[in-house]
């Protein structure tokens, strides 16, 4: 595994990250053992599909997760610091400063009653108490020229709703980046855009983020977006990561059946017009009672009876790539056998 | 802007109008009238009183009669008083003692209300939560006679720090207990509506952003959320105002206050039928005016409210 090399670089290390939500109905387990690092500029992906825990498990690291959701163990460890170990204060100043965030819909995510002016003011003076209104004014609208919006002036004098949601969203890209954080997480920055203007958003975020070398989480789940603007890609299914390795490997050979499926049920441009989309059977697993052993099981097509007893463990299928299916574990098994009866 | 103010003002003559025509048929339809009492004053005396005010007349040319003064700015005299005192003069020498009651009762109810919702809010499940909850409950539920007596017992009398008659002392703390009793209502329904409103608000999304900005909870709550969350109680609190302003006019029976509210309510049972209109329609003046400054106010909190797109 990779997780030990080139330790220095890393800007997020992620280990065996667990975190439950204790519902009166019993726990939920929304993340159950996630581990990954980011480097500094570096952009993951997190595919998954709804209710998944890709969401939660980076409210934890934002310190944002709501209660009854908490995270039971495990370590986050940014730029070398514990995250979990922080104070609420803390946590207060690394946000927004440290590690930004910006959400999925632009529409509902600003506050309707302020001016974006004062939005982003205001993100700049939680985090510099020194600096002056006029000062902070003139950064603001660096950031919003810098998103690629136009007559900055009087667009820090309107209101939230006398903006488009592509507009809306560069403003909050503006005011998460305008502390110049090391990380920004995007969760499902451009699924409530629609496509024009998702390929504006992605076409702004991947040059935001050659020029500021910051290290990006992208949570999506749209297998298309991660292809355009992630380098690698942490599958999740289930609150358990199935699989994880760089972008290439993800889409040219797929280590999952769960992976295999979300790539067979993406339309492509390039498909046969006769073909069709292969909807991946079955439900999603209910989080109160997960199955016992590999959660994708009940809907595997290729489920053995061990996959219904016990989560397989992690194999390197590749150069950082890993993949949790007893599928994998058999083959690296028979590798290991052949070489030695070679 | 101006067309809608325009407008407004036109639609509360027009309101004001309705309500003094619908009070006076109201009023002349109650049997009784001003001049009697226990002993009964002879029948010649009646007639004279009745030719003397104009209530001989039929009751359409007295209502004729009535609103060609009113046009006029004439509200008529009282007819119980001695000496036939001015309505204008008698609004005008009551209701500030009301109103300065009223206006110390709304202010502390507003911010103490606005400030336990938003506690109770924050709190939301955790025993302050239903500790306030259960106060702001009992304050809705309890009329507005049993607090005042509440007071009056606990607070008043030999040795305790409250006057029991309003009048009876010039001291400050003759406010105190008809500020409590007369704010304890508005200030309960004002926690329980800013706690709906603010759990409304803190659940939008826009909270969340300004959580990941790294603001601190003082700055999301009282920035954030309440702002959203002050319509509701904007709402509420136009016409309360004018109703506070005016009189309780049950707190000021209790405490004896020679408010506005009492004597409203003594004019109905005295038939005192000018002191009728003429409170009626300066408390009606008072809602309607409240009401347009509210809706102005929108405005102010919600940018995104236009006035004159609506009817």
């Amino acid at each position: 595994m990779s997780e030990h090399t080139e330790q220095k670089e890393n800007l997020l290390e992620v280990r065996d990250l667990h975190v439950s939500f204790f519902t009166p109905a019993g726990e939920v387990k929304a993340v159950s053992g996630i581990s990954y690092d980011l480097k500094y500029d570096e952009v993951m992906g997190i595919v998954g599909e709804s209710g998944s825990g890709k969401s939660q498990e980076a409210y934890a690291i934002m310190g944002l997760l709501q209660s009854p959701g908490k995270v039971i163990g495990g370590s986050i460890t940014f730029e070398g610091e514990d995250v979990l170990s922080k104070s609420r204060t803390e946590m207060t100043a690394f946000r927004g400063s440290r590690a930004a965030m910006i959400f999925q819909n632009p529409m509902t995510s600003l506050n309707p009653v302020y001016t974006i002016g004062n939005q982003l003011i205001e993100a700049l003076r939680a985090h510099d108490k020194s600096i002056s209104k006029e000062e902070a004014g003139k950064r603001a609208m660096e950031m919003l020229t810098m998103v690629g919006i136009n007559n900055v002036q009087q667009r820090m004098k309107q209101y939230p709703h006398e903006l488009s949601g592509g507009m809306r969203q560069r403003v909050m890209i503006a005011m998460g980046l305008i502390c110049h954080p090391k990380l920004l997480i995007a969760d499902e920055p451009t699924t409530a855009l629609d496509v024009t203007i998702q390929a504006q958003i992605l076409e702004l975020m991947k040059s935001l983020q050659k020029q500021t070398h910051m290290g990006i989480i992208f949570i999506t789940h749209n297998l298309g977006v991660v292809a355009e603007i992630c380098d690698k890609v942490c599958v999740m299914y289930a609150g358990k990561m199935v699989e994880q390795g760089p972008v290439d490997d993800i889409f040219y050979s797929p280590a999952h059946p769960y992976t295999e499926g979300l790539l067979r049920s993406m339309p492509r441009v390039d498909a046969d017009s006769h073909e069709r989309l292969i909807p991946i059977e079955g439900t999603p697993v209910d989080m109160l009672n997960p199955p016992e052993g590999c959660p994708f099981a009940p809907r595997c097509p290729y489920a053995m009876k061990v996959c219904l007893q016990k989560m397989p463990p992690y194999v390197d299928v590749g150069e950082d790539h890993r993949s949790a299916c007893w599928l994998r574990v058999q083959e690296a098994l028979e590798k290991k056998e052949g070489k030695n009866d070679g | 802007m101006a067309k809608y103010i325009l407008k407004r003002v036109l639609m509360a003559l027009l309101t004001i109008f309705a309500i003094a025509s619908l009070t006076f048929f109201l009023m002349k339809a109650i049997p009784g009238n001003p001049f009697l009492s226990e002993k009964n004053p002879p029948q010649s005396v009646i007639d004279n009183l009745n030719a003397k005010y104009g209530l001989d007349k039929s009751v359409p040319e007295q209502y004729v009669m009535y609103m060609n003064n009113l046009i006029h700015g004439d509200l008529g005299v009282s007819i119980k008083t001695q000496k036939n005192y001015p309505v204008a003069r008698i609004i005008t020498e009551m209701f500030p003692t009301s109103a300065k009651i009223g206006a110390i009762a709304i202010s502390w109810a507003v911010i103490v209300g606005v400030l336990l919702g938003c506690i109770s809010a924050y709190y939301r499940g955790k025993a302050a939560d239903s500790a306030l909850r259960v106060v702001s409950t009992l304050g809705i539920s309890m009329p507005g006679f049993v607090v005042a007596t509440l007071l009056l017992l606990l607070l008043c009398g030999d040795g305790k720090p409250f006057p029991v008659l309003f009048t009876s002392t010039t001291s400050w703390r003759r406010y105190v207990l008809p500020c409590l009793a007369l704010g304890f209502y508005p200030m309960c329904y004002i926690a329980r509506q800013t706690r709906t409103s603010m759990l409304d608000a803190l659940g939008q999304e826009y909270i969340k952003t300004a959580r990941a900005k790294g603001l601190n909870t003082k700055r999301i709550v009282l920035k954030h959320a309440l702002r959203n969350a002050f319509i509701p109680v904007l709402t509420y609190l136009g016409p309360q105002i004018a109703f506070t302003l005016t009189g309780g006019f049950v707190v000021e029976k209790v405490f004896s206050i020679p408010g506005l509210g009492r004597y409203f309510v003594q004019a109905i049972t005295n038939r005192d039928y000018p002191v009728i209109m003429g409170t009626t329609i300066f408390l009606a003046s008072f809602v309607i005016i409240m009401n347009l400054i509210v809706d102005l106010l929108y405005k102010v909190v919600d940018p995104r409210i236009d006035l004159t797109k609506e009817g």
